[in-house]
């Protein structure tokens, strides 16, 4: 009697699967961009992990871009996105710079403190992102000025939205990756809006530094 | 005739001698020799021992994620155990404290895109409370539980609020053979079961935990006293 009551213990604690909570379109916003009629999706590779991101290493804005990376990075269960400062510029996938944009055709958000912009580098012909993507952060006021830090966190976060390839703005005001973001950290929508860009086919593919 | 009419024909068993097959030889020196390691081997029944062993851990499955279609496995690790045996009495019976550190890779597949990735390494470490007792000769089964602590390389994914422990059952076979008086070696094949779950998918709304099975077989000397 004890030999089939432990071979049951055993089965039934080793059988069972945890239940996966299912991700409604209402919990997400559109993450995809359309260019000429066609859907643009992209997310960095696992191969191509983890992403490899230049700052200065006494640049005002460095503690944003860490908390920026941490922030993406807890938003996934399985590495899906991972991110490392580098030292040198030229391996960078991703060259973060406390300037404003000198290219001036990326995705940007200006807030009354400061003002940032990510160029994803995204050529639509070609379906090809071409490494490094470059990301700009910097104030619009003197540093003296209150909520500049908090601008900063804000925007540093949002601007990693885009660099992880939300490539379009949420509508709702309570999430980062709206366009003139308030929430200073990543909502719920965000995660699973994020999570799910990961767990579909990209059309995008990488080139250039890889 | 055949092996089998050998076996079970009754009538013809009483009747005639069975031939001498030169396989049924071969085949009743293994078993011979079979009988003679097992039983011939001292039991190591109540007496004090400690075992150092070695060997490998392989686990199953820590998550399967059925929406996002993505498995999270511990590699096959390398495993070190130590065990203290102690008589429960003048019987046969010993109540075996062991503790095992195993070490691997934790490895994320997706099924959809068919890609594997390490996501850093993750230690475990069981420590388990097992009574003990004898099956036949140096043959003996061991049945207990503990608890098995999650140490991960870094507070990432499912394991962003760092360490974490489960309690599990376990049960296995071991067998020794005398190397001297007081040395023996070990050889112990074990399976133990739990629920793996982290505070992270809890929040995350995860439902239940995933059953989570761990293979061991190690090898090692016990030093009785
Ligand atoms: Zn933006």
């Amino acid at each position: 009697m004890r030999r089939p009551l432990l071979g049951m213990l055993l089965v039934v604690a080793a059988c069972g699967t945890i239940g996966s909570p299912l991700i409604t379109s209402g919990e997400v916003y559109e993450f995809r961009d359309v260019e000429r009629g066609d859907t643009i999706v992209f997310h960095w590779p696992r191969a191509d992990l983890p992403v490899r991101i230049w700052v200065a290493s006494d640049s005002p804005i460095r503690s944003y871009v860490e908390t920026a990376i941490a922030r993406w990075q807890a938003a996934f269960l399985y590495g899906e996105f991972r991110a490392t400062l580098v030292t040198d510029s030229t391996i960078a996938d991703v060259i973060v710079r406390n300037t404003p944009s000198d290219i001036g055709n990326g995705l940007n958000r200006r807030a009354p403190q400061c003002a940032g912009e990510t160029d994803p580098n995204i050529n639509p012909a070609t379906n090809t992102a071409r490494l490094p993507m470059h990301v700009f952060m910097y104030a619009v006021v003197s540093d003296a000025i209150p909520g500049l830090a908090s601008c900063y966190a804000v925007t540093m976060t949002h601007e990693f939205g885009h660099v992880l390839g939300l490539l379009v703005h949420s509508p709702s005001l309570g999430d980062v990756m709206f366009a003139d973001p308030r929430f200073d950290g990543i909502s719920e929508r965000d995660r699973l809006t994020a999570i799910t860009l990961y767990s579909i086919a990209p059309t995008i593919t990488l080139t250039g530094r890889r | 005739m055949t092996a089998a009419c050998w076996r079970y024909c009754e009538r013809w068993r009483r009747d005639l001698t069975a031939p001498l097959v030169r396989r049924h030889l071969r085949r009743m020196r293994r078993l011979l020799t079979a009988a003679m390691i097992t039983v011939g081997t001292t039991p190591l029944a109540a007496q004090t021992g400690v075992q150092l062993t070695a060997g490998v851990t392989s686990s199953g499955i820590l998550v399967t994620d059925g929406v996002l279609r993505t498995k999270l496995r511990p590699a096959i690790a390398p495993t070190i155990g130590i065990a203290i045996a102690i008589p429960t009495g003048k019987g046969p019976y010993r109540a075996v404290l062991a503790a095992h550190y195993s070490r691997s890779s934790l490895r994320v597949t997706d099924t959809d895109f068919g890609t594997t990735d390490d996501l850093g390494t993750l230690a475990t470490i069981d420590a388990l409370v097992m009574a003990e007792g004898p099956i036949a000769g140096a043959l003996r089964w061991q049945f207990g539980g503990g608890a098995i602590f999650y140490r991960p390389s870094a507070n990432q994914g499912v394991f962003l609020d760092g360490p974490t422990h489960r309690w599990l059952i376990a049960g296995g076979l071991t067998w020794s053979h005398p190397l001297s008086p007081h040395l023996h070696l070990v050889v112990d094949g074990r399976v133990d079961s739990h629920t793996f779950t982290t505070d992270v998918l809890v929040a995350r709304h995860y439902a239940g935990a995933q059953g989570v099975q761990r293979f061991g077989l190690h090898a090692g000397v016990e030093r009785t006293f």
